[in-house]
């Protein structure tokens, strides 16, 4: 037992523990937090939370956690006899605990318990299971036998039941704190199919999920990451489909970040992503819970994050990004349609202004005659060349997005009222740009909005620009050395060991009934080749549906 | 000197594709009808079947040392001297082949598309993106070729279905008009494009099955065949043997009398986007290759090092090696054939001799 408790310093707070100590082993009932990071308990100057063991005397125990817990204004504790014999003490968390529960179920319980009762469980010291047995009116109890434990458990909205004479405490899960309903996703709606969304409640979230997913094979591994926020992060799985070797990489991943809080997907993404120096993102973020649960039956792995509606799904490949949920819950023609249409935006966006400059600028042989007579009278008298004038504009556009993403929504109105209109009715009657270069820069702006995924969005916005200045130096020569740089790039990416283009490059033709056109339903036999070649067949053979042999009933004889 | 990573038997044998095509069309028909004037798609048959003698060369050292590239069975074969002597023949080869790839490419742009450009800008851009696709590997290079080859092939079936008005089938006859002689000198200008088969017994030691190597090469060289026929096929159709001599850019040409309607006109700039795509794999390739065996004669355990120096220095070698395009032409027809018949036929095939009558094989191991 070390002595009274102090603040450790912050240095040993981000030493690395060679090994988890055996902490977690005392609350197997319940083993909803995972390891911390950080904190060691040999080498730091000041030993861990964990070093502290709870004794049986009541008094001692409280100092301590007063000591702890010292001008935490929100932290309530409440001490009352057990029966009349027991001295008891509650600690929990004003917000986080359900107080109505506690106080119209725990404590009267426990008050009212029968004397002898009480006399004969204080004869019994350190048999906590017969008070458990006994008098305990909840279910979900955790044992806690020291300071480290019992601490984590009064943050994370338990409440702790410290008995005189016991060396151990109970954990009771009274967790019940304010949190956004289920609603509609904003991010991702759709016409047709399920309207929940995630939320920032992480148990939430996974009941989300459970209830899609009713099957045991369904993991929920928990890591706990950060060492202020201490979030919970749930890994999960379908332990059939998903490939051992890329759930292990995931944990192995998340268990080596040592950082002081987790407030967003976006911390873990950027911490465990393959390539963090891609402008491309890697790992792909939903909050819907039925794509997270059609992307667990393809054998992927899901990351969901306490504290944020959105959840993570790995491996993730490029073709990931232009697919929405909706594709599947359409007719398979539109979807396929409309996949080919965000490609078609997916290099409007890219490329438009770029090669609209290449044209203007190098290659006017490449339009119809009339055309470029159109063109070139209305760049007839504007005095920047088409580069500086794309440019221009496609900043501008970029401004009023970026003003009008901040604000209030009335006021984002009248924003993109002035913006798109007055701006770009005067400049072009100011004939500072021209009216082609604005549809060329409105077109570019539809079509990234078209875009299914905001990450892809934003990366292609900043490739643009880079595509604009080749292609106003170079021209169309430009343009292809940028593609080429950007295929190369593309190819050298993997995310958890699948490749980024999979299944285009390497060519998989099996999976390609999934990337620019989606098959029916009945015809998507198998599992994306490079990430469920576990359990490859999905389904049932046969499965196209046909009208019955005899679906017109045979004439009857006689009648006409 | 391991690559770590492998490719499939297909990506071996469109990497094949790439490591001759894209310069072929462009030059070999001019410089076929020079020689074997209407009968030039006969030669392309014929010099296929020639390059199917090294491919055998190829595919029997292959089967003698599988997993083991070109410079390493050099070494094997002839003892440690004499074969890392010529292995480096080899990458010497290679790289002065990379050289005369990376004029061709910037002469061809700053004559037929941007005049004032100096053709060096366009060998130093060219050989940057190629830099940084041979660092990444050959599994790179191969995967990029799995997204270029389906559109150089759409655009090759483009041309050709919309150059057929323009087309006109007299100019193939007569047949044979000037005996076969002709079409065997024809054969031998297309020889130091289709030897470059040999590039396959560098790259090959990475292909996973092995043993499929030999597929690999079957399916390249037939690729090829076609491919390369139909575009000579077709330069002689549209243009006849008379008129093709004088086009140095056959292909481009070909592109640039494709009209459909009022519509689909100017796809000479498509042809560009393309030609530049497949251009770029060939130097990657080539860049690769001279870095992977100049890695493997030195014994460095990387290759990745030497890439940006062996490109820079590729860039000089290609400057300071013609004056202009006709010297490449003339090159092309006069001093090319011989040397390479020498280093990609004559060599390999000493090699297979010495190994053979050596006995030397590593199988099994």
């Amino acid at each position: 037992m070390p002595g009274p408790y102090r603040r450790p310093l912050r240095a040993a707070l981000f030493r690395r523990r060679p090994k988890p100590a055996q902490q977690g082993k005392q609350d197997n009932n319940k083993d909803k937090q995972g390891q911390p990071g950080g904190g060691n308990s040999h080498t730091a100057p000041y030993p861990s939370l964990e070093e502290y063991r709870l004794t049986a005397e009541l008094k001692l125990n409280l100092e301590q956690l007063q000591t702890i817990f010292a001008r935490c204004s929100d932290v309530i504790r409440r001490d009352f006899y057990l029966g009349q014999a027991i001295k008891v003490a509650l600690i929990y968390i004003d917000g986080l605990a359900d107080k109505k529960l506690i106080e119209d179920t725990l404590v009267r319980t426990l008050q009212q318990a029968p004397e002898e009762l009480a006399r004969s469980l204080a004869e019994r010291t350190r048999d906590l299971t017969a008070v458990m047995e006994m008098v305990m009116p909840m279910t979900d109890v955790a044992v806690v036998d020291n300071m480290g434990s019992l601490v984590k458990h009064v943050l994370n909205g338990d409440t702790v039941l410290i008995l005189n004479g016991f060396n151990k405490g109970l954990a009771l899960s009274t967790r019940a704190w304010e949190h956004r309903a289920v609603e509609e996703p904003i991010t991702e709606s759709v016409v047709r199919g399920p309207r929940e969304s995630f939320i920032e409640s992480l148990r939430t979230n996974t009941t989300l999920i459970r209830r899609r997913l009713k099957t045991p094979s369904l993991k929920m591994e928990t890591v706990c990451l950060g060492r202020y926020t201490m979030t919970n992060i749930v890994l999960t799985y379908i332990e059939d489909l998903a490939d051992p070797a890329v759930v292990r990489e995931v944990r192995r991943r998340l268990e080596s970040i040592q950082i002081d809080g987790v407030l967003e997907s976006a911390y873990i993404e950027e911490l465990i992503e393959d390539n963090p120096d891609s402008p491309f993102p890697q790992i792909d973020h939903t909050e819907r819970p039925d794509k997270v649960a059609a992307a667990l039956l393809e054998g992927r792995v899901g990351i969901l994050i306490d504290g944020t509606p959105f959840a993570l799904i790995v491996p993730t490949v490029f073709v990931q990004f232009i697919q929405a949920s909706e594709d599947y819950y359409e007719r398979y023609y539109l979807s396929s349609f409309l996949r080919l249409a965000r490609f078609v935006a997916l290099n409007i966006a890219l490329l438009l202004p770029a090669v609209y400059v290449a044209v203007t600028t190098f290659h006017q042989e490449m339009l119809p005659t009339n055309l470029l007579v159109k063109v070139a009278s209305q760049r007839e008298g504007i005095p920047f060349p088409a580069l500086v004038e794309a440019l221009m504009l496609e900043l501008t556009f970029e401004l009023l997005r970026e003003a009008g993403v901040r604000l209030p929504r009335p006021v984002g109105q009248a924003l993109s009222i002035v913006g798109a209109l007055v701006i770009g009715e005067a400049a072009v009657s100011a004939s500072l740009v021209s009216p082609a270069m604005v549809i060329v820069v409105a077109m570019t702006g539809i079509s990234s909005f078209a875009t299914p995924s905001y990450s892809m969005a934003i990366t292609l916005r900043l490739l643009r620009f880079i595509m604009l200045i080749l292609a106003g130096t170079f021209g169309f020569y430009g343009i292809m050395l940028g593609l080429l740089a950007i295929l190369v790039h593309l190819n050298t990416l993997r995310s958890f060991g699948v490749p980024y283009l999979a299944p285009v490059a390497p060519w998989n033709f099996s999976d390609f009934k999934d990337v620019l056109v989606r098959v029916p339903r009945w015809a998507m036999n198998s599992r994306p080749s490079q990430i469920g070649y576990r359990d490859p067949v999905r389904q049932g053979a046969g499965l196209k549906p046909k009208p019955p042999a005899s679906s017109n009933p045979a004439p009857e004889r006689g009648k006409s | 000197m391991r690559e770590e990573g492998y490719i499939s038997p297909r990506q071996a044998s469109v990497l094949l594709w790439f490591a001759i095509l894209p310069t072929a069309i462009l030059f070999l028909p001019a410089l076929l009808t020079l020689r074997a004037r209407q009968d030039s798609w006969l030669a392309v048959i014929l010099a296929t079947l020639a390059a199917g003698i090294p491919a055998l060369v190829i595919y029997l050292l292959a089967l003698r040392f599988p997993h083991y590239t070109l410079f390493q069975y050099c070494e094997l074969i002839l003892g440690h001297l004499a074969g890392k002597i010529v292995a480096m023949v080899f990458v010497l080869a290679f790289f002065l082949l990379n050289a005369v790839v990376i004029r061709e490419f910037s002469e061809f742009l700053t004559t037929a598309v941007m005049p004032e450009t100096p053709f060096l800008f366009f060998a130093c851009s060219i050989v940057a993106v190629a830099v940084y696709a041979a660092r990444n590997g050959l599994e790179v290079i191969a995967r990029c070729t799995d997204f270029i080859m389906p559109l150089l092939v759409a655009f090759f079936v483009v041309i050709l279905l919309f150059a057929t008005p323009e087309m006109s089938l007299r100019n193939i006859l007569p047949f044979l008009e000037n005996g076969i002689r002709p079409v065997l000198g024809g054969s031998l200008i297309t020889w130091p494009f289709m030897g470059q088969v040999i590039i396959l017994a560098t790259y090959g030691a990475f292909v996973n099955p092995p043993r499929s190597l030999g597929w690999s090469l079957i399916t390249g060289l037939l690729g090829i065949a076609f491919f390369l026929g139909l575009v000579t096929m077709g330069v002689i159709l549209v243009f006849g043997a008379c008129e093709a001599t004088s086009l140095t850019f056959a292909g481009y040409n070909l592109a640039r009398v494709v009209s459909l309607g009022q519509f689909l006109e100017r796809i000479e700039v498509l042809f560009l986007a393309i030609w530049v795509a497949g251009v770029f794999i060939k130097i990657a390739l080539n860049l690769y290759v001279v870095a992977l065996g100049l890695a493997t004669v030195t014994g460095l355990k990387e290759y990745r090092p030497l890439v940006a120096p062996l490109g820079a220095l590729n860039v000089a070698l290609a400057a300071y090696m013609y004056r202009n395009i006709s010297e490449i032409r003339q090159d092309l027809l006069t001093v090319e054939p011989g040397w390479t018949l020498t280093w990609q036929f004559i060599l390999p095939l000493l090699l297979l001799l010495v190994a053979w009558v050596r006995g030397q094989r590593r199988t099994g191991a």
